[in-house]
């Protein structure tokens, strides 16, 4: 990994790599999948749900679609957690998600566009 | 903008959000700014003075201000610092500090090289649960990548400044979360506390001047560093500036972490957040602080969460742990469950917390077992309140809160075990016996079915009988029965 040598270089980094983070931003165009993998929510079958994601996303092809692990959102009740982020667009909280809502979210959501009308967590958090 | 659930993210906002294994997920959410902005805009007395104006405290459970500490380290005059970090998160039902250290690891890293350029340090150790291997292992993922990258190390960002954080495992021993023991553990000595004064700002590891905050107080300082201490005291009150983490658990509909700002009332997170108690059952008392806390009943509800409303109250704030209780839970069982664990955890250096909570767990044993005596109630606050005023540690000062504060807000509880050998809540075994009802039984044979030792007898469509002799108090009957024909009493 490059070694940073001043602030500047760490201001660059950020920049550059604004598009390659998991976050969403609004020119970075592509679909990321957060799979809250802290503890809890492996203890509850998060691996498992984001292994059926990923087999899911190959078959259907979706190349602009990434998958990451984040830790815990607080919501432990609810786990296993996928929050859906779109470009442009308000995330979607998935909770107690099995491995046919997996699916259900990679084809439903991804393919046709169009939130599932059930699993849907009401997340507002405020993050100053 | 503030959202209608009133959880406000300072110590978690990254938590569920970045991955928690790169370094540019964490960087691209101003990630090592703060750190940039203390070394090359600041002085480390303006570092100093910016926590201190903050009024940032100990999330850890005392609530000292963190700013204090960092000033009496910055003063006291060594050639090697350390700068600690206090991941023993021990307290049962408590999570806090595991989801910051799993979700957000870097922050953590940010602050204490912060806090090292502060008070003048260059090493760094985590003193982290050994049962925590997947916090054990983001951190170690993210000490390489913040070496390799040059944001820890020699030189960082060319600043000059140097300063290495190196990880150290916690056995599991409960006193290790208090600063003394852990220091002494992290030296390789026994976990055992010592006096203070001397405090770990002026003599500590490896008796230089070190400096130690838990992990939620670290999660906070880089935005304070880098939006300002006016940004930070804007959440909160006063006295207690700045955000909570609470592990919310028991018998509450939503179990999980929960950041609110300081002053929101209890009520607030456990009927808005959490949602209410589960299967409709009614609200007793929320335990705050863990084994050092003590139980808030429902009159309290509405108190505003904060350092000293909750001490006023009784209980503490601890590392915030909240759990929830409904009229099934028996205070005596809960105030037994938390002695039980503090007199095992004991290290048994001072005789008050050795011997003491060891005879307070006796007087709970009998009153449970129907053997209480009148004077039992005196005695518990009596010995409860002398082994607060003369143990050595944190530990044995705040071990008899929960008998304490249950003496407090539920005594008729007690009266009813000491003098009518009953459990109200119906929740201590020795105290309740189930019976069937002839009249409503209809010899379904669901009880005998379900009655693990099969002490339940009866022929179909007749009277079932219970053989109380063999009955092992275990309420399956009772939960199973669909015609209300088992009584607990």
């Amino acid at each position: 990994m490059t070694k940073l040598g001043s602030w500047d270089e760490l201001k660059k980094f950020r920049e550059d790599n604004r598009k390659e983070t998991s976050l969403l931003t609004s020119d970075s165009g592509k679909t990321v999948l957060a799979v809250g993998e802290a503890t809890c929510g492996i203890a509850a079958g998060a691996k498992r749900v984001a292994e059926v994601l990923r087999k899911e996303i190959d078959k259907q092809g979706l190349e602009n679609v990434s998958i990451i692990a984040t830790g815990c959102f607080g919501y432990c009740y609810a786990e296993p957690m996928v929050e859906v982020r779109e470009p442009g667009k308000k995330s979607v909280y998935y909770g107690y998600v099995t491995e046919d809502t997996a699916r259900e979210i990679v084809s439903g959501h991804l393919l046709k566009g169009k939130p599932l009308t059930q699993n849907i967590l009401n997340v507002e958090v405020w993050i100053p | 903008m503030s959202s209608g659930t009133g959880q406000v993210r300072i110590a978690l906002r990254n938590c569920g959000v970045i991955d928690p294994e790169s370094i540019k997920d964490y960087i691209a959410t101003d990630g090592y700014d703060a750190l940039a902005k203390a070394l090359f805009d600041m002085s480390p007395d303006e570092v100093v003075e910016t926590v201190k104006k903050s009024g940032l405290r100990g999330r850890g459970g005392a609530g000292f201000p963190t700013g204090i500490k960092w000033e009496t380290a910055r003063r006291s005059e060594s050639d090697i610092k350390y700068v600690l970090c206090n991941a023993d998160e021990g307290d049962p039902g408590a999570f806090m500090d595991r989801s910051v250290l799993e979700g957000d690891p870097h922050c953590v890293l940010e602050a204490m090289a912060i806090c090292g350029y502060a008070i003048g340090a260059s090493q760094g150790i985590i003193y982290v649960r050994a049962e925590y291997p997947l916090a054990v292992k983001r951190l170690q993922i993210a000490i390489e990548q913040a070496t390799d990258m040059g944001l820890l190390g020699d030189n960082i960002l060319g600043s000059g400044f140097s300063f290495n954080v190196r990880l150290y495992f916690g056995a599991g021993a409960f006193v290790c979360g208090e600063e003394t023991s852990l220091m002494n553990s992290v030296q390789g000595g026994r976990g055992e506390p010592r006096l203070k004064p001397p405090f770990p700002a002026v003599k500590g590891l490896w008796d230089k001047p070190t400096n130690i905050n838990n992990v939620e107080t670290y999660a906070n300082v880089a935005q304070i560093i880098r939006n300002g201490w006016e940004w930070f005291r804007q959440f909160g009150t006063e006295k207690s500036p700045g955000t909570k983490v609470f592990a919310l658990a028991g018998k509450v509909n939503n179990v999980g972490l929960v950041e609110v700002p300081m002053g929101t009332p209890l009520r607030v997170i456990i009927e808005d957040i959490g949602g209410g108690i589960r299967n409709n059952k009614k609200f007793k008392a929320a335990q705050t602080g863990g084994p050092s806390g003590g139980c808030i009943p429902a009159e309290h509800l509405d108190t505003p969460i904060e350092y000293e409303s909750l001490i006023s109250l009784g209980s503490m704030m601890g590392s915030g742990g909240m759990i929830v209780l409904d009229e099934d839970d028996c205070m005596v069982g809960i105030s037994k469950f938390y002695l039980t664990f503090t007199a095992e955890e004991s290290c048994g250096k001072c005789t008050p917390c050795r011997i003491g909570n060891v005879r307070l767990l006796e007087i709970l044993d009998r009153i449970t077992e129907g053997k209480g005596e009148e004077k039992d109630m005196d005695d518990l606050e009596n010995l409860g309140n002398t082994i607060k005023d003369t143990a050595l540690c944190g530990l044995g000062q705040s071990s008899p809160n929960p008998i304490i504060s249950t003496l407090r807000y539920f005594s008729d509880e007690y009266k009813e075990h000491i003098y009518h050998k009953r459990c109200p809540a119906g929740s201590c075994s020795k105290l309740i016996g189930y019976k069937i009802l002839p009249d409503k039984c209809t010899g379904c044979t669901v009880c005998a079915r379900n009655c693990p030792v099969s002490c339940i007898s009866g022929e179909r469509k007749k009277v079932h009988v219970i053989d109380q002799e063999r009955c092992i108090k275990c309420g399956v009957c009772f939960s199973k029965c669909r015609f209300k024909a088992i009584v607990r009493g």
